[in-house]
């Protein structure tokens, strides 16, 4: 990291780098995925040193939910792989986790896909590896077998897509894992295998033979796809070039897709398939075939390359190439022609539906000795043996076993020619044979072949004769293994599962007849017509297609006669008590497939006695679903709720459903049973049934008791078909207004429960809730009034279900303090009283269930209008958990956000000093006895504020304020304080007076404290003289409220006399003016005193009358007293 | 499959895979096209004498030569409104088998492409081993079919883009749309 010789550039490429792997660790889904790329690609091509030291960092997006970011992260695996496969060790383990996935298809086809790559270049890596670090090398190629092991189970995975990949991986493993031919050029030979401890070549080798097996076994398979048929005829033929081994097997494989292509292709993708099949072939046979070359197969692909349908031009080079072809190639290409446009073998039973298209031109016949050469071809001897195998006659007859000498020369040239003989006199038509058998005729077979079953001698029987012993194994090999035909019944399970059973079984139906009728023909012997007719095999499988159509098969009779006709059989068959489920499944089938009548009738059966027939009913409902579901797919159109068979099968759902309502007594003790079993068994739920259930759950239809039967079972279906549970969930929350106590109970009940459940049913639970919240501004209660005027009760009522939710729910509450902002004041009451509870519940819950957390997002969020709702909250968590540091940092926060001093009061103990000082203004001007309460308890508990601070801050606090407004407050709470004598004793309050003494300017209640003072504590009339000395000196007249309980103050206490005697003349004459009081003060004061120490002035106001109180301002800036109400407790 | 690669392939990247070109970029999609011929051709004075171009050669260029040739016949035959169209969308026709991209999808609009794109794929080892469905439409090189063709490839994209998982769909969504469309639709797999 810190090379000196870093480039610039690389240093800020290296910033990049990081800056977006961090982004990456924060960003989201497609972002996330692309920054990641960017890294990757400059870790790998741009900073590769640094790639041990990020690797592991890329590598954990593995985890990631996002689809594009484990690809991305796969694509560095792979990239790795070639650019540093040092670090192979690293990350292989990762790529088989992803490979085997339980993700999304996707990554797992982006895994194999890289899986090819990185196998190939671990093999390139490896040698040297297993010198250098042979404990990695070791590890990794245990990786790699394991990853070889989950890829190859992936081939019969469900999804086509990873069959594909999956495909294309195993040939490549083959591919790698097979040695080179000898003389192959060196691009066909695969990297060599390391050396390693616990590698056993030839088990590889064996492995890559299994595995070459197991992909023509999968070409083979009946149910493979077009796409992955495709895609395992390109890697059959890859191989097939690269590696003479594989060459015959491959041969013999796409030989026999050609005879015998699978029966679930449309005619448009066996066009395709053989189109690919040609490419393929032709890329064989190009350029001398490679692999197929050596194993002397060329002439086999050549043949199939004709017998795909290639024109000659194509097959030509190829056929250039093979010397044993070359004479007669005029002829040889017509005989091959009449070949490619042959009838396709195996098809012979399809006779019945000729294709429309003009049969091929007539060709010249071949001539024998073209035709025993042909016959030098063991494939093609061993298919035209096995397909004439299936016109043998089940028992020997009696003339062949009379008439059957064995075979002295079998194979040699001589039998051989003769045997080709007796073939061309049949091709061209000159003698019918004995008894000739249509027989069918595999695509490479030289000619539309007319075996003879039993030939007499010299002809050989068909077995022993043309075919060399090899050859039998080849035979038996081709005969279809009992895993094939599981694999078949597998493909007829797979269609029966997809709603094809009907036209599946028909088909195979008439296939068994046809069969039995060729049978019944080889048997009889009787003399078949000619060759068969030419039915080019694409038109065969055309031909199968249409096979599912019932109508070709049957004469259908005329709809209304068709009904009554069932209707009738239904009839009779219900009459018949007797025979149990054989009963059961004729009932069923006959109304679910003919007519109105026959349902009608048995739906009338069933309602006479829901009970018993219920198992009736369940299995009728069971074929009506099966044939909805065939009917949705065959004609991809009728859906559940249209017409058809799917409109029945709702309808039918319904009609169960409502016997429910049936008004028969007998009927009660079962009602609810059998709703329940009908619902809870029934295979889809249509909308109009669910539609019942929510119409029974508001009470509508069997009153309380129906309604609490629909609910549960509504929780039952929701809990037990998740995938559409919140359907359900959704009926059983519209009952969460009913105005129906009861249910409204129940609902809400079933609710709290449902939020327990799935993602989904949590979602739509929220959802309702969250219309519930959207309701409360409304000045009447929504759904539940019913457009009925609002009330306190209704409202309560709509609360309830809230009240209920919002502990299991606890983001709701979010939610609601948004919603609360904007009610009306009444509502907002009403659900502060009514959620106080579920608040309380939630806060009591704790952190454990993420409630804690909901109060503490409402806290941090805070909104708008809602701060009563807030600061119940933070009330309540104090409650709860105590006034925790954090909680009284909230309390700030909230205080300092809404400016409402009640944040604070659930913490007001925890804060600091001048926190409370400074929010003291505000606190005692909360309305009502809060103020009240709140001061008791910053004097009676363990507080921040001694009694003195606080009594001098309530002093000093309206000055700051400066506000008359603030002034009664303050007053009511001095008041309150002077009232709790046993805090605010004498000496505690003459402290705080002697302290606000010698504030400057006077505090405005001062003198109305030092009058309260006086009368509560006469002990304090030497302290109160003091005072009045020392404001006197500050000319307290100048000061007008202070004047006056100054002077009140100088009329009460004792030697009052004493503070007013050196006031000046003005002042004391206003003094004596307003509190007559002053003047027997003084006088007293005086007369202590001898007489020269009273000044003139003094014995001259004495001497004055006493006059009306002045009601102007006097010079000096003397105000005259206002009338003033005494301080309370004076009166 | 988020964001589907797609290539258009005809024989002279002019008009038929030029067409849907347009069609499928100004549906958003993420779109190339190419032709597979060895030149570039298009029609002359007579059957016999057609304008032959190298891949690679700007459509400007072409424009501007046909107009010296021959503005009023190619201007009716509508040879200089379709090059000018294409000049918009892209600087000069490409060749398949130069590329080197690799697609999600190619869509040929001729059997004959198709041949050739397929045998391309068969001349080369599979590297990557990524897959890539090759289909064909077969659309006659005039401007009406050019333009129905487009509408139905535009179509059949926009199902492909839709589906959740095109390799696990394409057989029945071919089928579906072969129905459909009733054209005769031949497609396969191949590997880059």
């Amino acid at each position: 990291m810190s090379n000196p010789s870093l480039s610039s550039s690389s240093i800020a490429a290296q910033n990049q780098l990081v800056t977006w792997l961090n982004e990456a660790g924060l960003a989201e889904g497609g972002r996330r995925a692309e920054l990641l790329r960017k890294a990757a690609e400059v870790l790998l091509h741009q900073l590769p040193a640094l790639l041990p030291a990020h690797l592991d960092l890329v590598l954990s997006h593995a985890a990631d939910k996002h689809t594009d970011v484990k690809k991305v992260v796969i694509g560095f695996i792979e990239q790795i792989s070639s650019v540093s496969p040092d670090l192979l060790p690293r990350c292989v383990a990762l790529l088989g986790a992803l490979a085997g996935g339980g993700g999304a298809a996707a990554v797992q086809k982006r895994a194999i896909q890289a899986a090819s790559l990185v196998f190939r270049n671990a093999l390139l890596w490896l040698p040297q590896a297993a010198l250098d670090r042979p404990a990695d090398a070791k590890l990794v190629w245990d990786e790699l077998t394991k990853l070889k092991l989950v890829v190859l189970n992936l081939v019969d995975n469900d999804n086509e897509g990873i069959r594909t990949h999956s495909v294309k991986f195993l040939e490549e493993v083959v591919h790698l894992q097979t040695p080179a031919d000898p003389g192959a050029a060196p691009a066909e030979r695969p990297p060599p295998l390391p050396a390693l401890p616990g590698l056993d070549r030839a088990a590889l080798q064996l492995e890559a033979e299994h595995i070459f097996q197991l992909l023509v076994k999968f070409h083979s398979s009946a149910h493979i796809s077009a796409v992955n048929l495709m895609a395992c005829t390109a890697a059959l033929c890859g191989l097939a070039r690269a590696r003479a081994r594989h060459a015959p097997p491959a041969a013999r494989a796409l030989a026999a897709l050609l005879q015998d292509l699978p029966p679930t292709l449309s005619q448009s993708q066996v066009n395709s398939v053989r189109k690919h099949l040609r490419a393929s072939v032709a890329g064989v046979v190009r350029g001398g075939g490679g692999g197929a070359g050596r194993a002397g197969c060329l002439p086999a692909f050549t043949r199939l390359l004709e017998a795909a349908g290639a024109p000659p031009a194509a097959a030509a080079p190829a056929r250039r190439r093979d010397k044993r072809r070359r004479a007669g190639e005029g002829r040889g290409e017509a005989a091959k022609r009449l070949r490619a446009e042959s009838p396709a073998p195996g098809a012979s039973s399809d006779s019945s539906t000729p294709p429309p298209e003009a049969p091929a031109p007539p060709a010249p016949p071949a001539s024998a000795e073209q035709l025993a050469e042909a016959l030098g071809d063991v494939e093609r001897v061993v298919a035209l043996v096995s397909s004439s195998l299936l016109a043998l006659p089940a028992a020997m007859p009696e003339h062949f076993a009379r008439d059957y000498r064995p075979v002295r020369d079998a194979g040699s040239p001589e039998q051989r020619l003769q045997l080709a003989r007796l073939l061309q006199r049949l091709v061209a038509g000159e003698e019918e044979p004995p008894a000739p058998v249509p027989a069918p005729v595999p695509a490479p077979v030289p000619a539309p072949a007319m075996v003879p079953a039993p030939v007499p001698a010299p002809v050989p029987a068909p077995v022993p004769a043309p075919a060399p012993a090899p050859s039998l194994s080849e035979l038996a090999a081709r005969l279809p293994a009992p895993d094939e035909k599981l694999t078949l019944k597998n493909a007829v399970a797979k269609l029966q599962e997809t709603g094809r059973a009907e036209g599946r079984l028909l088909e195979e139906a008439r296939a068994e007849h046809l069969r039995a009728e060729a049978a019944a023909a080889a048997a009889g012997g009787a003399g078949a017509a000619g060759p068969a007719p030419p039915t080019p095999s694409v038109p065969r499988l055309k031909a199968r297609v249409k096979l599912l159509q019932l109508a070709e098969l049957t004469a259908p009779l005329g709809g209304a006669a068709r009904a009554a006709a069932a209707a009738g059989a239904a009839g009779r068959v219900l009459a018949a008590r007797a025979g149990g489920a054989a009963r059961r499944r004729l009932l069923v089938a006959l109304a679910a497939r003919h007519g109105v009548l026959a349902r009608d009738l048995l739906l009338q059966h069933v309602a006479e006695a829901p009970a018993q027939r219920l198992p009736l009913a369940q299995a009728w409902l069971y074929e009506e679903y099966a044939l909805l579901q065939g009917f949705s797919r065959g004609a991809g159109g009728a859906g559940a709720g249209g017409g058809g068979a799917g409109g029945h099968y709702g309808r039918l759902l319904c009609s169960l459903a409502t016997l429910y309502d049936l008004p028969d007594p007998a009927l009660d003790p079962h009602r609810e049973q059998i709703l329940k079993k009908i619902y809870l068994e029934a295979p889809l739920i249509t909308s109009e049934a669910l539609e019942y259930l929510r119409h029974l759950a508001g009470g509508a239809g069997g009153g309380a008791g129906g309604a609490r039967a629909a609910l549960e079972l509504l929780e039952e279906l929701a809990a037990r078909r998740p995938p559409r549970a919140h359907k359900y969930a959704a009926a059983i929350l519209a009952q969460l207004l009913s105005r129906d106590e009861e249910v409204r109970g129940l609902a809400a009940a079933a609710a709290r429960r449902l939020l327990g459940g799935s993602a989904p049913v949590r979602r739509a639970v929220l959802k309702h809730c969250s219309l519930i919240i959207g309701q409360l501004p409304l000045s009447h209660a929504g759904a539940l009034a019913d457009g009925a005027a609002w009330s306190e009760p209704l409202y309560l009522a709509a609360l309830q279900p809230l009240r209920l939710l919002l502990p299991p729910a606890p983001e709701l509450l979010l939610e609601i303090g948004r919603v609360y902002g904007a009610c009306p004041p009444d509502c907002k009451r009403l659900v502060l009283r009514s959620l106080e509870p579920a608040l309380r519940e939630l806060a009591g819950a704790g952190a454990a269930a993420g409630a804690g957390g909901a109060l503490r997002v409402l806290l941090d969020e805070c909104p708008r209008g809602a701060d009563t709702l807030v600061i119940k909250v933070l009330q309540i968590l104090v409650d709860k958990e105590g006034a925790t540091p954090e909680l009284v940092s909230l309390a700030r926060g909230l205080f300092a956000r809404l400016g409402d001093v009640r944040a604070l009061l659930p913490v007001l103990l925890q804060l600091s000093k001048s926190e409370v000082l400074a929010a003291l203004p505000k606190l005692v001007s909360l309305p009502g006895a809060a103020a009240r309460e709140q001061l008791l308890r910053l004097l009676h508990e363990p507080s921040p504020v001694s009694p003195a601070e606080l009594l001098l801050a309530l002093h000093l606090s309206p000055g700051g304020g400066g506000g008359a407004a603030e002034l009664k407050p303050v007053i009511r709470a001095t008041a309150l304080c002077f009232s709790e004598r046993d805090i605010f004793t004498a000496q505690v309050v003459g402290g705080v007076l002697q302290e606000l003494a010698e504030e400057e300017p006077v505090p405005v209640l001062l003198m109305r404290s030092v009058l309260q003072a006086l009368a509560l504590h006469p002990a304090l009339q030497p302290l109160v003289l003091a005072l009045l000395h020392a404001l006197r000196d500050k000319q307290v007249w100048r000061n007008k409220v202070a004047w006056e309980g100054w002077v009140k103050c100088a009329a009460r206490v004792a030697g009052g006399g004493a503070a007013l005697l050196p006031l000046p003349g003005p002042a004391l004459r206003a003094a004596l003016q307003a509190e007559p009081a002053c003047r027997d003060q003084l006088q007293a004061h005086v007369a202590r005193l001898p007489r020269e120490e009273v000044p003139a002035a003094v014995w001259a106001e004495l001497a004055a009358a006493p006059a009306a109180p002045a009601t102007h301002p006097v010079e000096g800036g003397y105000v005259g007293a206002p009338v003033e109400p005494l301080p309370p407790g004076m009166e | 499959m988020g964001d589907l690669y797609v290539a258009v392939v005809c024989s002279s990247n002019m008009n038929r895979s030029m067409e849907a070109h347009a069609f499928l970029a100004k549906k958003g999609f993420k779109v190339k096209s190419f032709g597979t011929g060895d030149k570039v051709k298009l029609p002359g004075a007579s059957a016999d004498r057609p304008n032959c171009y190298e891949f690679g050669v700007p459509y400007d260029d072409i424009y501007n030569d046909l107009m010296e040739k021959d503005k009023a016949y190619y201007t009716q035959n509508g040879l200089l409104h379709m090059l000018d169209r294409n000049r918009r969308i892209k600087p000069s026709p490409e060749r398949f088998q130069v590329s080197t991209e690799r697609f999600d999808v190619i869509i040929t609009c001729e059997e004959r492409v198709y041949d050739q794109v397929i045998e391309w794929f068969g001349t080369r080892r599979s590297v990557y081993n990524q897959p890539v469905h090759v289909i064909n439409f077969d659309i006659q090189d005039n401007h009406e079919e050019a333009t129905i063709g487009a509408f139905l490839i535009s179509d059949m994209v926009t199902k492909m883009a839709q589906s959740e998982d095109l390799d696990n769909d394409i057989d029945e969504l071919l089928h579906d749309f072969e129905a459909k469309c009733n054209r005769p639709i031949l497609n396969c797999i191949m590997f880059y």
